[in-house]
């Protein structure tokens, strides 16, 4: 076995992945391995046709097909082995294959192991390694601890293929029976009770297709479990890099050998050849010599590449269109004017009423929301304008403020608060006490200055009573301002009375 | 060479590969839901048969969440796994390997019908079958996949042994090589490693147990270890 000749990606698989490995390679080489399948089997489904006829009950031919299912396995087996490891073979030698192995392990296959689900990956042990009975036992022992599991569960899954694909076309059947049909013929007939005759001859017909497509599945798959579970156990592809390896390795060491025998010999050689006092000509260098023009095809290996990268669809390369086209384009007819049939009024009575009722109703439904709009919506009539635009009571009213504060601003913050103008009087009352800070710390009021800055302002003032006081008018006023929250009478005279308002 | 690796170059030079999962583990995961979601709608029903009209009103619904919504939702939110998917280490991607979005989801999912023609999912296993990436019609129009989750093995089963570079700088596979070895070599026979050992005898200059000493320090340089 020469791994270096080996036609699929050698990688540690999972035993799923392995599964599915298997599927692909039925896919890559499905010409030879159904080429041979039905020639070789085509006989006897015949045979299998002429019992169900016969004994008139289909499971005795699909018995009989089920039974045969270890010598056909035999195709997919040889030609996937063999191009594993070499060329592909032909359907040809496939079907030769049926007699070269023999009735080796056949036999046991086909009684008393028939019902052994494990024969996908058994079987490449018996017709590949060509070892006796005893060593054969010796080695499943070590080699089937992996993929028994998985190889019992790929033939549960390819039975179940196998129905699905046998059934699937037999359940198209009863989908294109007329519904009026359906009643009368499936149940009327018996149907369900005793199976027409007639069907027997499809059942093993269908059973025949889905076995040719499970069986092949199911041994390629029993293959590559094989193969996986080799490569797990041997390495084959770490044996396969590390010869790559080697190869090269060995390679470079040739050459390198051969370099440098180059390189002792070399200089001597032309030591001796070349005249010591003859001058050579000085090169002449030319524009063209330097660089020359590129020619058509000169370097082929660039050219490969380029076409290849070209060719490559994401840079827009060719693409193949597929539509149909007439063979022999028709001349053109003229369309020939048919009649109209005149509409039956039976034919669409039922859409006809339904229709017309859907269409009064929306009219009718029209017609309510414009009346309604009228009454309602209309601009002139929506009622009292007035109370509709009421402009909403705001909190702030409207005063001529002045904005520098007046030297005693305690007597206009006590009648604004008498008057009702809270907020306002607040307000004054905040900013005079800013500004009576800024002059006993002797500071120019900011006037992007926040209550923080009054705040903090405060706290750098001399006298700690002082400037608990300021503070507490900074907070009343913010509770005012943000919060809606005003001073009771009490509160504000408090405020008003002594330090900042009644003496700077 | 034959593989079901679907190989995306992106423009940054990086190359993904997607391992695309075939019809036998694709249709475990399915049973494995049918049945998740049998059961449940089983149990469900019976609660909801004891509601009279209402109750078979509500259960109309739960079969259809069950039969149209389930497929969908958990791949939108389970990061393209349904249970059954999960329990198979399969997820749904886009064909360019990106996680799945909504829409082809949705359309991977209302394709089912046809997939599922007639009722036992036979045109969805015969696509499945022929195509090269295992994918049925609704995976096809909708440009997804069903891959296989690798579980990567811990590069800490590989033996201690004092580094020691190459004698040669080695190629990026031929690094691979050297590195799996040190993984599994202890799980093959005596040996055999000792004939993979003696085919790198150009590289170590040594053969037998000394040269699979050599290869595992140049495995443990290889991986940065002191």
């Amino acid at each position: 076995m020469e791994i270096e000749r080996i036609s699929v990606v050698l990688r540690p698989r999972s035993t799923r992945e392995s599964a599915d490995l298997g599927a692909a390679m039925l896919r890559r080489h499905a010409q030879p391995i159904f080429t041979a399948w039905f020639i070789a089997s085509l006989p006897f489904l015949a045979i299998a046709i002429g019992l169900a006829l016969w004994l008139g009950q289909p499971w005795v031919s699909l018995l009989f097909l089920w039974w045969l299912k270890p010598l056909f396995a035999r195709i997919p087996l040889y030609v996937v082995s063999r191009a594993v490891f070499a060329e592909a073979p032909g359907w040809r030698d496939a079907l030769r294959s049926m007699r070269t192995w023999g009735l080796q392990g056949l036999l046991a296959w086909m009684t008393i192991r028939r019902l052994d689900p494990r024969r996908c990956v058994l079987q490449p042990i018996v017709y590949l390694e060509g070892l006796d009975r005893r060593a054969r036992a010796e080695r499943w022992r070590v080699f089937g601890r992996g993929v028994e599991g998985p190889g019992t569960g790929l033939a549960l899954t390819c039975m179940m293929f196998e129905w699905v694909l046998a059934l699937s076309p037999l359940l198209f059947l009863p989908m294109f029976v007329p519904a009026e049909l359906w009643e009368s013929y499936w149940f009327n007939a018996g149907f369900l009770r005793t199976m027409p005759h007639w069907l027997s001859l499809p059942l093993v017909v269908a059973y025949y297709l889905g076995m040719s497509v499970a069986e092949p599945l199911c041994t390629t798959g029993g293959f590559a479990l094989y193969l996986g579970r080799r490569t797990e156990l041997e390495a084959w592809d770490l044996d396969l890099a590390f010869r790559r390896l080697r190869n090269r390795l060995l390679a470079t060491a040739t050459t390198a050998l051969v370099l440098m025998a180059a390189c002792f010999v070399a200089p001597t050689a032309h030591a001796a050849d070349t005249p010591r006092d003859v001058k050579t000509d000085a090169v002449r260098v030319s524009l063209d010599s330097a660089f020359p023009a590129p020619q058509q095809g000169a370097d082929q290996r660039m050219n490969d590449v380029s076409g290849k990268v070209l060719a490559d669809p994401l840079l827009g390369g060719k693409t193949q269109a597929w539509r149909w086209v007439p063979k022999h384009p028709a001349a053109r007819k003229p369309a020939e004017i048919v009649p109209e049939k005149p509409i039956v009024p039976g034919d669409v009575a039922g859409a006809g009423v339904a229709s017309k009722g859907l269409l009064i109703a929306l009219l009718i439904a029209a017609l309510a929301w414009l009346g309604w709009f009228a009454r309602q919506r209309w601009p002139s009539r929506r009622g009292e304008p007035a109370a509709a635009r009421a402009p909403v009571q705001s909190a702030v009213q409207e005063t001529d403020m002045v904005v520098a504060v007046p030297k005693g601003f305690g007597e206009q913050v006590h009648q604004l608060w008498r008057s009702g103008s809270r907020r306002e009087a607040l307000a004054l009352l905040y900013r005079g006490t800013v500004e009576r800070v800024a002059t006993r710390l002797d500071e120019p009021v900011s006037p992007d200055a926040t209550e923080a800055d009054a705040i903090a302002g405060a706290r750098r003032l001399d006298d700690d009573d002082a400037g608990r006081r300021a503070i507490r008018i900074v907070r009343t006023w913010q509770f005012a301002a943000y919060a809606d929250r005003y001073p009771s009478d009490e509160e504000m005279a408090v405020m008003l009375g002594g330090w900042p308002v009644e003496h700077v | 060479m034959l593989d079901t690796v679907r190989q995306i170059e992106t423009p940054e030079g990086v190359s993904l590969r997607l391992h695309a999962a075939g019809a036998t583990a694709r249709a475990h995961a399915w049973l494995i839901d049918f049945a998740l979601r049998a059961l449940a709608a089983f149990f469900l029903l019976a609660v909801l048969g004891m509601l009279g009209s209402a109750g078979a009103g509500l259960g109309m619904l739960v079969l259809f969440a069950a039969f149209w919504i389930y497929g969908v939702a958990c791949e939108v939110w389970m990061d393209g796994q349904t249970v059954g998917k999960r329990m198979m280490n399969l997820r749904v991607v886009n064909a360019d390997g990106t996680p799945v979005t909504l829409l082809p989801s949705v359309i991977r999912n209302l394709l089912r019908t046809v997939d599922a023609l007639p009722g036992i999912y036979g045109i969805g296993l015969v696509c499945c079958l022929i195509d090269p990436y295992s994918r049925r019609i609704g995976d096809i129009v909708a440009g997804t996949m069903v891959i296989h989750v690798l579980q990567r093995g811990a590069l800490g089963q590989i033996p201690n042994e004092p580094a020691e570079p190459p004698s040669t700088p080695l190629r990026l596979e031929e690094q691979e090589a050297l590195v799996a070895f040190a993984e599994r070599g202890r799980n093959l026979h005596e040996a055999r490693q000792r004939e993979l050992g003696d085919l790198l005898e150009p590289l170590t200059g040594r053969m037998g147990n000394a040269g699979l000493r050599k290869l595992l320090a140049h495995a443990n340089w290889l991986l940065g270890r002191p």
